[in-house]
């Protein structure tokens, strides 16, 4: 565990926009963290656990890699 | 021009403070606060007594007990008053804040081993009390420091788990 950016990429700040604008505070209270942690993952600062990425791509209907991807290994 | 560029609104201040950050990195800025202010109290309060006494016989248990028990309060009081003045009725604790907080934990851990190491040689070695009372001390406080300045720098820099 260490303090640096994750890899992991997401559309989450899309998929609010294409839901009715959803607030990012909206998205925490249904997915059950705080308005800051919405903001880390945003921001690419926090990669949430599988079962905050399932939550999430479950509220906007996606399947969890239209919600969050990660990059292919090169080499 | 100056004066414009240096001056903080202190309620958009609190604005900001309120909006980006969640209720346990604004705990962990008040634990970083009372654990610098407190050893900084600590240390003058002892510098005070070790002029021209042998460090044998400087009595160090009271600031110490006193600076314990400072601390304590210290925590307590500011997060009364911030919540106060800030308004701030959130106190919600996510997975993200317990993985910080266990990141900052194993980060803080080292300066207390280090300073219990430190203080069982100090005791084999039969120094004063003073030297091993403190080099415990002194891990808990740069322990404590430690694990607050980590937990921060997560907060801001992102925590990954690979």
């Amino acid at each position: 565990m260490t303090a640096k950016p994750t890899k992991v990429t997401n559309e989450v700040r899309a998929l609010r926009f294409r839901h009715g604008e959803m607030t990012q505070a909206e998205l925490a209270e249904r997915v059950g963290v705080t308005r800051q942690t919405i903001i880390a993952i945003e921001q690419g600062r926090y990669s949430p656990s599988l079962e905050v990425a399932f939550r999430i791509a479950r509220v906007f209907g996606v399947p969890l890699e239209e919600a969050f991807q990660y990059p292919e290994d090169r080499g | 021009m100056l004066s414009v560029a240096l001056y903080i609104d202190p309620m958009s201040s609190f604005s900001y403070v309120r909006d980006a950050m969640g209720y346990k990195e604004r705990s962990t800025w008040i634990e970083l606060v009372v654990a610098v202010g407190v050893f900084l109290w600590y240390l003058a309060a002892i510098s005070g007594r070790v002029r021209g006494t042998p460090i044998a016989d400087v009595a160090f248990q009271g600031p110490m007990i006193r600076a314990t028990l400072l601390s304590i309060v210290a925590t307590i009081v500011l997060h009364f008053a911030y919540a106060i003045v800030v308004g701030s009725r959130d106190t919600q604790e996510d997975q993200r804040d317990r993985q910080v907080a266990r990141f900052g934990d194993w980060v803080g851990m080292w300066p207390l081993v280090f300073g219990a190491g430190t203080a069982l040689v100090l005791a084999m070695l039969e120094l004063d009390h003073f030297w091993v009372a403190n080099a415990i001390y002194g891990g808990f406080v740069v322990s404590s420091v430690t694990t607050s300045v980590a937990r921060l720098v997560a907060y801001q820099r992102g925590l990954s788990l690979a």
